[in-house]
């Protein structure tokens, strides 16, 4: 019997002796989109419980979008360029936009690291904060729970 | 490994693969917590204490639970041998082997695979 197993990225095949009492469980397989870009825009264009980004957002305005870092398997560099173009449409400058690493207490990432987890066109036209916990200088509180 | 240890007989065997490509972190109190414990009995103890208060205590409170119950074997990449064992985790070099030695030892035994690790959490049907 040959397994294939999530390991890094490539993935690790074993092989294992038939005579084996062996259960697999596996995911339901889900289907990804056939077109994310569209669909991304589609969503973006009637969110949930709120008016669309353009209706929020002024030229004036500034935004911070925060981003799951590189411990989650977050497609970063496919949703980003979406949601920063529809930003962009909505009028809002470059230089309005930070894009916040949610590290919590995990280590800052290189800056290849960065290229590969937002795309090397992000990197190069945002800038990036990278969230620090133990610095409390970049922190301010907003309420205890 | 919290998702086997769901279904992992009590004295069992649980072998995870995983390439863990960052080491063990650096950052955070996961593997002080691990490395100081002399056994997971001791960080056990030292998380009951009342008035223990530590982050990351949660990480090694959990394999510290998992290890009273079975043995870990891990396969990987990014740790040696040495940071295995001061992790409270065996090292495996092989998958297939591991499997076929504790087949030979207990050829009863029932195997689950979880291909896809945690996205799969299962239970005992009762």
């Amino acid at each position: 019997m040959r397994i294939r197993l999530a390991y890094g990225r490539k993935g690790l095949t074993i092989e294992l002796p038939d005579r084996a009492a062996v259960t697999v469980i596996e995911p339901e397989f889900v289907p990804g989109l056939e077109d994310e870009r569209t669909a991304l825009r589609a969503a973006l264009a009637s969110p949930i419980g709120c008016p669309p980004l353009p209706e929020l957002v002024h030229s004036s305005d500034t935004v911070a979008v925060v981003f799951s870092d590189i411990t989650r398997p977050m497609p970063n560099d496919r949703v980003l360029p979406v949601l920063l173009e529809e930003l962009s449409r909505a009028g809002l400058p470059d230089d309005h936009v930070v894009l916040v690493n949610a590290l919590a207490t995990h280590r800052a990432q290189t800056e290849a690291e960065l290229k590969t987890m937002l795309g090397e066109a992000v990197v190069n036209r945002y800038h990036i904060v990278q969230h620090n916990a133990w610095d409390e200088a970049t922190l301010k509180p907003v309420g205890r729970i | 490994m919290s998702a086997a240890a769901r279904i992992v007989k009590p004295g069992g065997v649980i072998i995870i693969a995983a390439e863990c490509w960052d080491g063990i972190p650096n950052h955070g109190e996961f593997k002080r917590l691990l490395w100081e414990a002399s056994s997971p009995e001791e960080l056990l103890a030292q998380v009951m204490t009342p008035g223990f208060r530590c982050l990351d205590q949660w990480e090694a409170q959990v394999l510290a639970q998992i290890r009273h119950k079975a043995s870990i074997y891990l396969y990987t990449d990014g740790l040696t041998e040495e940071e295995i064992r001061r992790s409270h985790l065996l090292p495996c070099r092989s998958v297939e082997k591991t499997v076929e030695e504790f087949l030979q030892s207990n050829p009863k035994a029932t195997i689950a695979i979880l291909p896809d690790g945690p996205q799969t959490v299962p239970t005992v049907a009762s």
